[in-house]
């Protein structure tokens, strides 16, 4: 990438720092966020099998228990973030913007992200979801998989609000995916091995699925 | 007089020269720049010495325009698809921004490319696909004859497809998994054949006895 500046010389780099990306620090965010949700999943594969947890944890507990923090930092590395809270559910915002949560049956899917970390982990989330609405939109679009109406509600949300939906909703955090763990599967293998070309293809598989619960909000102009 | 209506062809000029800058890094080509900022082949030669831009970092030559590129490889299939969802999600947020939809001048459509190629090179540094072929799949994706977005037959990501292509579509992730699972198969099926052409130890054994 040509790095051009009115008083410097021209040079080839891959990161232009004049026309950097509006949303590139809530990327570095989510990295960091997503490299919380791994450990928190890798300390549940370290438990016992007898306690109930998430399909992604039971179907590839060894993998989840042969990584180690390099690799956990590989894998958190996605152009997403690898939790989801109803992202493309205005519905659901809209229930607990006005404090009547009404989806009770959603409480079973949830039995491995609980106690006090995933309670940390929902507010850190709905934190970084916040700021990144008030400042770019189009970025929450991307990282969160975020459609306009959920945008529009949280843009609305004060920090008291914030806090409130992360203290009494965080049974509703999720994995993205959680129905997915083939995709899981082959995400912690390229990560354990280190394998930058099947990392790169799974950030590409994952932007697609994003792209398939957004766009049929934004404008559903499938084919 | 008001202040507004006097600052903003200054405003705007200024803004065609920063986007020209853009489109310089991005290493778009020169009637890339020209079409998107109105300026001329000499007024860009000028602002590129200016910023001493060498020549082997300008792209040279007419920019792609055949869609096959989209589908050359499993990886640009999965590439283009992506940077699909980047423009139809961010190109439309930022056009809406003051809330009013209206057509885009072509200023406006060339920040809105600048701004959807950033953020591609932001989350995927390693792409393969240029600035150049961002402004075809737009160009392809707006026109909606020869190219559209679809979903996977398999696992509902979005693709991109040939709209004259009528067979089952699946994404590059499925289609490998796909390949695999019928190269698998046809390598059982030569092994099969191939034990049941040769008899096996065992067998040779038993006709010696008879």
């Amino acid at each position: 990438m040509a790095d051009v500046s009115t008083g410097g010389t021209p040079h080839v780099s891959k990161e232009p720092s004049e026309f950097a990306w509006r949303g590139a620090q809530a990327l570095k965010r989510v990295h960091a966020l997503n490299e919380r949700c791994l450990e928190l999943l890798t300390q549940l594969a370290r438990t016992e099998r007898e306690q109930p947890t998430l399909a992604i944890v039971n179907q590839h507990r060894s993998l989840w228990r042969s990584l180690n923090a390099t690799a956990r930092k590989r894998a958190a590395r996605t152009p997403f973030l690898l939790v989801d809270v109803h992202f493309q559910d205005a519905d659901w915002w809209r229930s607990v913007k006005d404090s009547r949560p009404n989806r009770r049956s959603k409480m079973v899917l949830h039995a491995g992200l609980t106690g006090k970390i995933a309670g940390e982990l929902m507010r850190e989330t709905l934190m970084l979801a916040w700021s990144t609405v008030a400042f770019e939109r189009g970025a929450a679009s991307i990282l969160f998989g975020m459609t306009p109406a959920v945008s529009s509600i949280i843009a609305e949300l004060g920090p008291q609000d914030v806090e409130r939906i992360a203290a009494r909703h965080s049974r509703y955090l999720e994995p993205r995916w959680e129905d997915f763990p083939a995709l899981w599967g082959k995400l912690l293998v390229a990560a354990r091995d280190g394998h930058e070309e099947a990392l790169h293809e799974i950030h590409l598989h994952g932007m697609q699925l994003i792209g398939s619960e957004l766009l049929s909000q934004l404008d559903g102009r499938f084919i | 007089m008001d202040a507004h209506v006097t600052r903003e062809p200054v405003d705007r000029e200024l803004r065609r020269r920063q986007l020209a800058q853009r489109l310089v890094v991005h290493q778009a080509r020169t009637k890339t720049i020209f079409l998107l900022t109105g300026l001329s082949r000499h007024q860009l030669a000028t602002m590129r010495q200016r910023w001493r831009v060498t020549d082997e970092l300008r792209r040279r030559g007419p920019p792609p325009t055949s869609f096959k590129v989209f589908r050359s490889t499993l990886r640009l299939r999965a590439e283009a698809s992506a940077l699909a969802v980047f423009w139809r999600a961010l190109g439309n947020i930022a056009g809406a921004s003051d809330g009013i939809q209206r057509a885009a001048t072509a200023l406006e459509f060339g920040e809105r490319l600048c701004e959807v190629f950033e953020a591609y090179l932001a989350c995927f540094p390693k792409t393969e696909l240029e600035f150049e072929h961002l402004v075809l799949l737009v160009r392809g994706l707006e026109a909606a004859d020869d190219i559209g977005l679809s979903r996977c037959g398999s696992c509902e990501a979005v693709i991109l497809v040939d709209l004259l292509d009528v067979r089952r579509r699946l994404c590059s992730h499925c289609q490998r998994s796909a390949d695999a699972v019928a190269h698998a198969r046809v390598d059982a099926h030569e092994v099969a054949e191939s034990s049941a052409a040769l008899p096996s130890t065992g067998e040779g054994v038993q006709q010696e006895l008879f």
